[in-house]
């Protein structure tokens, strides 16, 4: 007997995302996704050190394996919780849900999720965020957006990274632009260098703006 | 890379639906796989393997992948046509550059047969 689904394979994902999200309540979740050492944790670093006075923020951090990059996000006085997917590529909606039990959600403003390295498989799974912010450095070239274009497609804002570095590299600014626009007609799309603080300004406005529209949703 | 994941989210659904069904053997599994999803049919087909060997209930089943190639559609002129990457794309017809995917997004369990 033939038996007709057409079920989303990702179903048990988005239902427990959308479980994340009404836990979440006001809270401001960034799910970052980029490849390893595109910046990630340093943009987070620099985020957290500007903005402490003014939200209550906390971390979950992603990683196949070692505490490195919560021990970085510690020193900034965040709550952060680390987790380990040993070997995972990504994180689920459901690895989001044991993470985010640790954090006291009701007195938070912003949880950033800093999604396990990689431009291919996070951008598949809904965690429950707000929104999702692509991270991309011009050291890994321009086209980056084209060969990874679900990322690119889902992102609600897109930070190019290490822009200080774009005399060093062939990175092709105008053609890197007119592919993400391409394949996304609405993110913004931010060029910084979060190491040298360059350029965080509009990131922050960005933030402040995003967390205010949820605090009022 | 996440091709496991994705596959074994496909059998714990198919399997829900088995049991619910009180069927006892699934021989066949058909997905709907859209090339923008980044998921490898061989890699899905190798997780498949992988998987269903400590699961009776999937022992001599077939996983039939469709794949959907990506079609884009014209902003402009509403034209759909294919783009070999999303590199300098712009619409064959009037050249306009702003374009949807109409197709290819799809990651969906469309049936399976079982008894």
């Amino acid at each position: 007997m033939r038996v007709h689904m057409e079920q989303e394979i990702l179903q048990e994902n988005a239902h427990q995302a959308e479980e994340n999200r009404t836990q979440f309540g006001k809270t401001l979740v960034v799910n970052l996704i980029g490849s390893p050492g595109c910046g990630k944790t340093t943009l987070l670093e620099k985020t957290l050190a500007a903005l402490q006075r003014e939200y209550r923020m906390a971390v979950i951090e992603g990683d196949i394996y070692t505490t490195k990059d919560a021990q970085r996000i510690e020193v900034c006085g965040v709550p952060v919780v680390q987790v380990n997917t040993a070997g995972g590529c990504h994180l689920s909606a459901e690895i989001t849900a044991k993470a985010a039990a640790d954090l006291d959600l009701q007195n938070l403003d912003i949880l950033f999720i800093e999604n396990v390295g990689n431009l291919v498989c996070p951008a598949e799974f809904d965690l429950g965020e707000d929104c999702k912010a692509a991270v991309l450095s011009v050291v890994e070239g321009d086209d980056k957006p084209a060969k990874y274009p679900l990322l690119f497609q889902e992102a609600g804002v897109v930070l190019l990274n290490k822009c200080d570095l774009l005399p060093y590299t062939n990175f092709n600014m105008d053609s890197a632009l007119a592919d993400i626009r391409g394949l996304n007609a609405e993110a913004p799309i931010l060029q910084l260098a979060a190491a040298k603080e360059e350029g965080l300004e509009p990131w922050f406005a960005w933030l402040r703006a995003a967390a205010a529209k949820k605090r009022e949703a | 890379m996440h091709e496991t994941s994705l596959m074994q989210y496909t059998l714990d659904a198919v399997e829900h639906r088995v049991f619910a069904l009180q069927m006892h053997k699934v021989k066949s599994i058909d997905l709907v796989v859209g090339e923008m999803r980044g998921a490898l049919p061989e890699l899905l087909q190798e997780a498949f393997r992988i998987l269903t060997y400590a699961r009776p209930v999937f022992h001599g089943a077939q996983l039939h992948i469709e794949e959907r190639p990506v079609v884009l559609q014209c902003q402009k002129c509403g034209k759909r046509y294919s783009a070999a990457d999303f590199h300098q794309v712009a619409c064959p017809d009037c050249g306009a550059p702003e374009y949807a995917i109409v197709q290819g997004n799809e990651l969906y369990i469309d049936s399976f047969e079982g008894e």
